[in-house]
């Protein structure tokens, strides 16, 4: 019994930690995806996203109510979308990412695996239903500079995406699923591409877009110039922008800061509760002289 | 008989013989301690009814205090019968007489039965008796007859009725039987009970190439039962029930994981970690359990075998004890699913990079490893350092086999493998803030409710365990002389009463071979025994008065 009390202890000294973090970490939270849509496209938005004759740009404004300190990390959030959706999941090709072309045996791709008969590189639903909605932010009038590199794992763009391996044939038939590709550009420095690629575990999730170097002061105000390009409208998702500061243990997290405090404070009551019982009120059942010992044990078991 | 009277006189006595066949060494506290388990004991013998009685209070099977009842085909009304020689008169007058007595005792018995301070009973019945007690009309007269009584002793049975004695306890009373017999006439008896154990000894093998156990001796019985066999029932219950368990902590955080992918049927878990789950992350610990287990000491189990009844009772496998481990089992998939989950959804490492979905799931599984070993170190009764060395080693193997498991990309892997996926959570402190928050999150309820139940609702091993956890390791209770002093007057006076010597019964554990000198003895007693009619004594008393010529 005793064993146990010391992880109980443990976690208590954690909930006066995750008390201190919880604060730490400030976050700009915005959806757009309704605001952005004009008036007279209320009524059928998914026929104005999918016009591509109606401009998309859009203007939002983000006001900064306390300090943040750079870096500071833009993320896109999507809800109501089913990333980790079965179908879905298996709708890549990870061997034609590292080989391209040469790479024949790409079935698990289908139905987006060729067009017009010819091979579609990076084949696959994931990669066809790419986020293309893109975002400029101007502080005062001058634009913050938005660092878009290292925003994917290392490990993936060292090791999944091929350093030869070129868009081909991308995003070209008559369904488009989100954004299209540079085909100049081989596919280790996609680097929209390999976060996106990265399949998120719930139906909610963010990802990084990128990351402002710079410190934002309170009351600031910044402009967001976006693109709203991609479709959430025929399913009913959303789309939120994001700018957070991080600290030591990732995000703002109240489900981590609660459960952090409320297992911390429930295991010290269980353990003072324990050790009092121990210590104050010896138990008499287990304490008993062996003669009377015998006596109630047998007496306890005659209930047959 | 009359030529023999007429050789064998005026013979000179040179000696006499006598063939011991004494009981076996502990025996009689064997069987005591086994009465006190609550394990009701019959004697199936060959013997004559005398000897099978005294052997039974050499036993302490019957004594004075007990109300015995006698169903014996010598008594004078059968003996008359017989003398007329008309078979069939025979059988179906025994047949009667058997019935009669059966129904007589079966009146009487409840009297003695509903005063819990009363007599105990006991039954002694005779082979031939037995034969029409068997018949399927009065059977079950029998069986409810001595069902009711502490101990029954049957005797000069046959090796078939020893089986089929047997066979209606197992089948009527629907009770686990077990049968223990030495000789080649045991063997039917062995073979028709749930248990056969053989004694391999001075009679041959035959009992024992028969039994499922074979032991040496017959005390050896009460360690078979009391300490084996007890731990063995403990130990299987905690190895069915843990693996539940652990399946369903395990499957169960998968389930939830499909209300949010639109029940498309996505796994959580990679593949390689479904399979090798119960292969090789949580196999050995509890195999080691099962293997080395023990609530309590040998000595302590002998000492207190009213503990036997808990297996009697089946009271660690019944459906109280299968839904509450099923709903901390579901409890504590919930903490796993949802606290990993939600707590990821936006965590990241210091460069800002998000979690995927193969992120989430190794983290999730790392902790219901984690878990599942360490609940398995608190449902133990006896820890040795197997236990330390299989629940250490379960979690460390894990981690070799996701260190190389995610650094090794080759070129037969599946799509989205899980390449790298372990270093980048390592390399973040949400990993290990996670790794110790989970597990004592999850196992909080478990801590709580076994904490409770130890303290307010103990079993009786756990009071046996909490009173001698004290005691030094293998040596068992203080010798009794250095307990004297601790005694009240009460208690000092009965206990030296109980050492006196035990008055003496009129059945002194021997019995002679022939009946015929009972007349005789009793003479000498100064007690009158009407002489029967084959007694020897009478028969020669009356050849010396027509001797004189």
């Amino acid at each position: 019994m005793g064993v146990i009390f010391i992880p109980v202890g443990l976690v208590t000294l954690r909930a006066s930690h995750c008390v201190i973090f919880h604060s730490m970490v400030v976050e700009i939270v915005d959806r757009y995806d309704i605001d952005c849509v004009p008036e007279p496209s209320r009524m059928d938005k998914v026929s104005y996203i999918q016009d591509d004759s109606i401009p998309k740009n859009c203007s939002r404004f983000m006001k900064v109510h306390k300090y943040m300190k750079a870096p500071i990390y833009i993320y896109y959030q999507l809800d109501n979308y089913y990333q980790n959706h079965r179908r879905y999941v298996k709708s890549r090709s990870d061997k034609q990412l590292l080989d391209g072309q040469k790479y024949r045996d790409t079935s698990s791709c289908q139905p987006v695996e060729s067009n017009n008969n010819r091979p579609i590189v990076p084949c696959g639903l994931i990669a066809w239903s790419l986020f293309n909605d893109t975002f400029e932010f101007i502080r005062e009038g001058a634009e913050l500079k938005v660092n878009r590199k290292n925003i994917a794992w290392k490990s993936d763009r060292g090791h999944k995406f091929g350093k030869n391996v070129y868009p081909f044939n991308f995003q070209n038939g008559t369904l488009i699923g989100g954004g299209k590709l540079n085909p100049e550009i081989p596919l280790s420095d996609q680097e929209d591409l390999i976060v996106w690629m990265r399949t998120s575990a719930l139906p909610s999730f963010r990802k990084l877009y990128g990351r402002i170097e710079e410190d934002l002061d309170v009351d600031d105000v910044v402009v967001v110039n976006l693109m709203n390009n991609y479709n959430t409208y025929s399913f009913g998702g959303k789309k939120k922008l994001v700018l957070s500061t991080s600290s030591w243990l990732g995000g703002k997290n109240d489900f981590l800061g609660h459960a952090c405090v409320f297992v911390g404070c429930s295991s010290l009551t269980l353990a003072i509760i324990f050790m009092l019982l121990h210590a104050l009120w010896r138990h008499e059942l287990f304490t008993l002289e062996q003669e009377k010992l015998f006596r109630v044990i047998r007496t306890r078991s005659t209930y047959i | 008989m009359q030529v023999a009277e007429l050789i064998e006189k005026e013979l000179i006595l040179i000696g006499a013989t006598a063939i011991e066949d004494k009981l076996q060494e502990g025996v009689p506290n064997c069987i005591q301690t086994l009465s006190r388990a609550g394990i009701k004991i019959w004697v199936l013998t060959g013997d004559k009814i005398e000897t099978a009685i005294n052997i039974a209070y050499a036993c302490n099977l019957l004594n004075n205090e007990m109300k015995q009842f006698i169903i014996s085909s010598e008594t004078d009304a059968i003996r008359e019968v017989e003398e007329r020689g008309d078979q069939t008169e025979i059988a179906r007058f025994m047949k009667e007489e058997v019935k009669k007595q059966l129904k007589q005792f079966l009146d009487e018995a409840p009297q003695y039965f509903c005063s819990p301070s009363g007599p105990k009973l006991a039954l002694v019945i005779d082979g031939k008796c037995l034969m029409y007690a068997l018949e399927p009309s009065l059977r079950i007269m029998l069986l409810t007859l001595s069902l009711n009584c502490s101990s029954v002793v049957c005797c000069r049975v046959s090796p078939l009725q020893k089986a089929q004695v047997t066979s209606l306890v197992k089948k009527g009373a629907r009770k686990i039987t077990l049968s223990i017999g030495d000789g080649a006439n045991d063997v039917s008896m062995i073979q028709a009970a749930h248990i056969g154990i053989g004694i391999s000894g001075l009679e041959g093998m035959q009992a024992v190439m028969a039994s499922d156990f074979a032991i040496a001796q017959f005390r050896f019985l009460e360690d078979l039962l009391l300490v084996h066999g007890r731990w063995s029932y403990i130990r299987l219950c905690k190895v069915v029930m843990y693996f539940f368990y652990k399946n369903l902590a395990f499957t169960l955080t998968q389930f939830w994981f499909t209300f949010g992918t639109g029940f498309s049927g996505q796994r959580f878990y990679d593949d390689w970690f479904q399979s090798l789950y119960n292969v090789i992350f949580t196999a050995l610990p509890v195999v080691i359990v099962g293997l080395f287990d023990q609530d309590i000491s040998s000595s302590l189990s002998k000492k207190y075998p009213e503990l036997y009844k808990e297996g009697v009772r089946n009271m660690f496998f019944n459906r109280r004890i299968v839904a509450i481990w099923a709903c901390f089992a579901v409890y504590q998939s919930l903490v796993f699913f949802y606290f990993v989950s939600l707590s990821s959804s936006t965590s990241r490492d210091s460069d800002g990079k998000m979690f995927g979905l193969w992120d989430v799931s190794t983290m999730a599984f790392t902790c219901v490893v984690v878990t599942v070993n360490l609940r398995l170190l608190m449902m133990c009764n006896s820890i040795t350092r197997w236990h330390y060395i299989s629940v250490g080693g379960s979690i460390i193997v894990w981690f070799v086999f996701i260190f190389v498991y995610s650094g090794i990309m080759t070129r037969f892997d599946r799509n989205d493998n899980m390449f790298w996926v372990i270093y980048v959570l390592m390399s973040t402190s949400y990993f290990y803030v996670t790794l110790l928050l989970v597990p004592v999150a999850a196992l909080l309820g478990d801590f709580l409710y076994l904490g409770v139940q130890r303290w307010f609702f103990p079993y009786d091993y756990q009071i046996v365990q909490e009173s001698h956890k004290d005691d030094a390791d293998s040596i068992n209770a203080p010798d009794s002389q250095e307990t004297k002093e601790h005694l009240t007057p009460d208690e000092a006076r009965s206990n030296a009463i109980s050492q006196l010597p035990k008055e003496v019964s009129k059945h002194s554990g021997f019995a002679f071979d022939s009946p015929g000198y009972e007349s005789f003895f009793a003479t000498q007693f100064g007690k009158y025994v009407p002489p029967k009619a084959w007694d020897v004594a009478r028969r020669a008393s009356m050849k010396s008065k027509s001797k004189p010529k």
